[in-house]
């Protein structure tokens, strides 16, 4: 994937937060910050301005989607790949239409994420 | 509250085996559906998912310990915390969550638009302030390792 590619993980999961930061990082990813709901990610995306955040939609306060719109405020060039379990084409339609890059389908096999995050950094 | 259909009962049957099989290399085969009164165990936590939209209500898990053990070892590795420590609600809670949302698309199929909340662990007080009934058409997934209830209380809205 090119230089080191630094990542933002949000999920309200701590099991797959770390889960996730494992496959990347095996695979040349830095993970340079971890975010539990959609405030901290926001703050943390401002701070450390990453290359690409994964981001969760099923979470309590603000949902991904909710989250996905604010950081296109905070930055309309925002990398964001969605990683959610919710199969149906709405979520994914709505996700891509405010300006997500992809979507990961929960549950995800490690060369899945790492075929997204290639695709997304071509 | 209305009995699932048996649409709705399968579109999450399928996820449930699926999800399963993948996360935890658990086979699990659909039993006999039941009607089963709630018992809420105090050693292991039961989980709910909230659905919203077209159909309303909540989907519960309950499982049985050397299941839900089998799904955690494979999920946090060994040695396995306590089953009523945090982790343990946050990776099932992950469990449940992961079948409810992959349901969604297959009720999207069928005409149902909807999301999910995400997973809290459901306790005596919920089914004593009504916020389930009392009593619930339960899916028994059955498996090597026991048996994984998944009851749907959702309503048309």
């Amino acid at each position: 994937m090119g230089n080191k590619k630094r990542i933002l993980v949000v999920d309200d999961s701590s099991f797959l937060r770390n889960s996730l930061k494992k496959i990347l990082e095996d695979h040349g990813c830095e993970v340079v910050g971890m975010a539990e709901n959609g405030l901290e990610a926001i703050t943390k995306y401002k701070e450390l301005k990453p290359d690409l955040v994964t981001l969760d939609i099923i979470m309590p306060q603000m949902n991904g989607l909710e989250v996905l719109k604010l950081l296109k405020v905070v930055d309309p060039n925002a990398c964001v790949v969605m990683v959610s379990s919710m199969s149906a084409q709405q979520s994914v339609t709505d996700c891509v239409q405010a300006g997500a890059k992809n979507y990961i389908l929960k549950p995800y096999e490690a060369d899945k994420v790492i075929a997204v995050l290639q695709k997304v950094f071509l | 509250m209305r009995k699932p259909t048996a649409d709705q009962l399968n579109a999450f049957v399928g996820p449930s085996i699926e999800v399963l099989e993948k996360l935890a290399r658990i086979s699990a085969q659909v039993g006999t559906l039941r009607r089963q009164r709630w018992s809420i165990p105090l050693d292991r936590p039961v989980i709910a998912i909230g659905v919203e939209g077209d159909l309303d209500g909540r989907v519960v898990f309950l499982f049985d310990p050397p299941v839900l053990e089998r799904i955690l070892t494979a999920l946090l590795g060994t040695p396995l915390p306590p089953l009523t420590d945090p982790i343990c609600f946050d990776a099932l809670g992950e469990v449940a969550n992961i079948i409810a949302g992959n349901a969604t698309g297959r009720l999207e199929s069928l005409g149902y638009h909807m999301t999910i909340t995400p997973p809290q662990i459901l306790t005596w007080e919920d089914v004593n302030h009504g916020m389930i009934e009392n009593e619930g058409l339960v899916i028994p997934l059955k498996s090597a390792w026991g048996e994984i209830g998944v009851s749907l209380f959702l309503e048309r809205v």
